[in-house]
């Protein structure tokens, strides 16, 4: 008996999980004929009473149209588009305003719908990539009048992205949408006694098709400790476009562990990207250059000495690399530049040069000396990945 | 008063020459790092440790805005030396230095850390090293101190690049602690010995001794002593060879006087135990008396059987005169003089009495 308790509660738990299915969708809700631009003026009738007039409508650009609120319903409540005379959505005010529900919608089975929509007064239900022109599934530019189209296919593992319209001038607002399910009888409604029985599916604000660009890494030095304050680009260009031309989407700055991560809201889908870096050299410290100094007795060198050490790009390291290292620290304006054409910076990464940076810290030879060692340009990464650059400054032990 | 000012000028003049001659570049080429001629080793019994300067000069005319270096010391005498920078530059400097003490090896680095665009190495004695004995060292020969290319002699230009950085090896040799002596050779309290050869001699153990020097003594009996001797390790003494021909200071009043005294007609005193008994036997007869004479007659430089001269300590000699018996039973003088250990002492007289010079004519 205590099995079969335990039994009902894991039932009862796996059921309200697998149908607890989400039924929230975007609503803007726009006042309209604004601005003492009743008609005329706005692209727009007292009605929209066409595809183009409705566009007008619902743009915020245009001259008669102030946006209301932008917020969420559950499309199966009284909010949602049902409830014919008491349909109940966010509006400012009972006429003169335009209703927009959009967002995706999962079916719960496969198959050829039916739908049905009325509204008081203009209304579009579209379902956009099905090929329907201007995606419209159902529409009536005036009032009161059902317009219902058959055959509409829809498969039950899709996300189709929709948007519902509605208008009402002046009078009385009321809205109905209705469906009939694959090989179904009778159409039923959204919400309600009748909409509970052969729910039509789940519905989101978000799209879940899209695949965010996201995106982290670290930036470090010499000695593989991270270095903060660092600027990362994260850069995007059109999906399969030829060659390599990006923009700067989102810029970010490391951490104190020289951490940094970008979480977009950028489809992968829709773009390629990179991450570039433009790392910059700090203040030369008395600490660094002193432990370089040591460093000229101690031994032994790395390769990595040769970019960080020999600033006057000598090829090797004494005293005068401390000596400019000292001038450069305060300033003087004879050490700008290092001497010798000594670069300040080297970077590579661990994804295009996946070899280099481990030769360059166990290695003791002097990498400099070849022409391009480790250099590498902006290249498409795969979504997620992690990028570690590794950044020699000279000057810096870090 | 005028004298003694050119006496003091003449001084510093020399002492400047002494203090600085090994100090400074040899030429206007190039900046140089120099090693001194020598350094004073400490005694081994000392708490402090050997310091030795190293010198930076430069007549080049070009600005140095640091050093780097390297040297050998003997590290079978010292334990890890360390170089500290002496500021002679100002405090705007870092120093580093590396000891290889496996090789004897230190490495050392000093650069400019301050700002301003003109400065330049001020010479003087830029480092001092301080060198603490190793533990199992006693006293023995050291290598000097000398420059090596473990790191490349750079100085660093004012463009922020490497030139060669000189050397200047005046030596770098440790000498000893300085043992300054003077050994007074008397033939009598107011008769001092002239040009007699005193040598001083060392030992590590009181058995075997070995000559340093030799000194002459000169009108005043005295035989001056300046050398470099650790006297917390080594026995230190004196020495003046048998063997000398005291010919000169003989003649037949000697002669007689013994015989006089032989006969009883003088009495022997005092060190005429020892000048009228020629033939040292007991007693002074008419034989000591011959001895003489046949010498002089023959034209002898030296008696048959015995030597010329005795040799006796201040305090033998004190003894000797005060004394109105034959005292050469309990103190029958030295052939070949080898004096007390001197150690820690500056000064000493000694005597030296001939036989036959009964009228103590003496040595001159």
């Amino acid at each position: 008996m205590r099995y079969f308790k335990v039994i009902v509660l894991f039932l009862t738990l796996v059921t309200s999980t697998t149908w607890a299915q989400t039924t929230t969708v975007n609503v803007r809700s726009l006042k309209t004929h604004q601005n003492g631009c009743n008609q005329g003026c706005t692209g727009y009738s007292g009605n929209a009473d066409s595809h183009t007039e409705f566009d007008n409508m619902v743009d915020l650009n245009s001259q008669g149209t102030v946006l209301h609120v932008d917020t969420t319903v559950d499309i199966l409540s009284l909010q949602g588009p049902r409830g014919n005379t008491v349909w109940d959505p966010p509006r400012a005010r009972n006429d003169r305003f335009a209703i927009i529900y959009t967002g995706w919608v999962k079916p719960n089975k496969t198959g050829n719908y039916s739908f049905r929509t009325r509204t008081d007064d203009s209304h579009e239900f579209m379902i956009k990539g099905l090929g329907y022109t201007n995606d419209i599934i159902t529409k009536h530019y005036g009032w009161n009048t059902w317009n219902q189209r058959d055959n509409v296919y829809l498969d039950k593992d899709t996300w189709y992205e929709f948007e519902m319209r509605i208008q009402n001038y002046g009078g009385a607002y009321n809205a109905q949408f209705q469906y009939r399910i694959p090989n179904g009888s009778q159409f039923n409604q959204l919400g309600g006694t009748n909409g509970s029985s052969h729910p039509f599916g789940e519905w989101t604000t978000e799209d879940p098709n899209i695949e965010p660009i996201t995106a982290d890494g670290y930036i470090k030095g010499a000695e593989e400790v991270g270095i903060a304050g660092q600027v990362v680009y994260l850069k995007t260009q059109n999906k399969w476009q030829p060659g390599f031309s990006y923009t700067t989407q989102a810029t970010t700055t490391t951490d104190s562990n020289g951490y940094y991560s970008f979480n977009t809201t950028l489809d992968y889908n829709d773009y390629d990207f990179t991450i570039d870096i433009a790392p910059e050299p700090d203040v030369l410290t008395v600490s660094d250059i002193n432990w370089f100094q040591d460093r000229i007795l101690t031994g032994p060198v790395s390769s990595k000495d040769y970019w960080r050490m020999d600033v006057n790009n000598t090829g090797s390291f004494s005293a005068s690399d401390i000596y400019t290292m000292h001038q450069k620290r305060h300033g003087n304006t004879a050490f700008a530049n290092y001497p010798n054409s000594a670069p300040t910076m080297w970077t590579t990464n661990s994804w295009q040069n996946p070899t280099i940076w481990p030769a360059v810290a166990a290695d003791s030879d002097d990498k400099t000396t070849i022409s391009g060692y480790g250099a590498w340009s902006l290249f498409d990464l795969a979504n997620g990945n992690s990028t570690t650059f590794y950044v020699i400054r000279a000057g810096h032990k870090n | 008063m005028k004298l003694k000012n050119i006496l003091l000028t003449l001084a510093l003049v020399m002492g400047s020459l002494t203090v600085f001659g090994q100090t400074s570049a040899p030429d206007n080429t190039q900046p140089y790092v120099i090693f001194d001629s020598t350094y004073a080793l400490e005694s081994t019994t000392s708490s402090s440790n050997t310091s030795a300067d190293i010198y930076y000069d430069n007549t080049s005319g070009t600005a140095v805005k640091g050093i780097q270096f390297s040297f050998e010391y003997d590290n079978t005498v010292f334990d890890a030396p360390t170089v500290t920078y002496n500021n002679t530059s100002g405090p705007a400097g870092y120093l580093s230095t590396n000891v290889d003490e496996t090789n004897g090896i230190v490495k050392v680095v000093w650069v400019y850390t301050g700002s301003s665009t003109t400065f330049d190495i001020t010479a003087g004695n830029m480092f001092s090293v301080e060198l603490p004995f190793d533990a199992n060292y006693t006293n023995g020969s050291i290598m000097d101190l000398s420059f090596t290319n473990d790191l490349s002699p750079y100085y660093v230009t004012a463009a922020g690049t490497d030139a060669t950085l000189g050397w200047s090896d005046n030596g770098g040799e440790f000498v000893e602690p300085a043992f300054d002596y003077t050994a007074t050779i008397l033939n009598s309290p107011s008769n001092p010995a002239d040009s007699i050869d005193v040598i001083l001699q060392k030992s590590s153990d009181g058995s075997t001794w070995a000559d340093v020097v030799t000194a002459t003594t000169d009108a005043q009996g005295e035989a001056v002593f300046s050398e470099n001797i650790d006297q917390a390790f080594w026995q230190i003494r004196l020495k003046i060879a048998s063997g000398l021909d005291a010919s000169t200071a003989l003649s037949t009043a000697d002669a007689n006087m013994i015989a006089q005294i032989a006969a009883g007609v003088q009495n022997a005193a005092g060190v005429q135990w020892y000048t009228a008994n020629v033939n040292q036997a007991t007693g002074i007869t008419v034989s000591d008396s011959y001895l003489v004479f046949s010498r002089l007659a023959q034209g002898n430089t030296s008696y048959p059987s015995n030597p010329d001269v005795l040799f006796f300590t201040e305090a033998q000699y004190n003894t000797i005169t005060n004394s109105n018996v034959d005292p050469s039973v309990s103190i029958p003088g030295q052939v070949e003089f080898l004096s007390p250990q001197i150690n820690n002492t500056t000064a000493g007289n000694y005597y030296l009495l001939i036989l036959g010079d009964a009228n103590g004519t003496g040595l001159n």
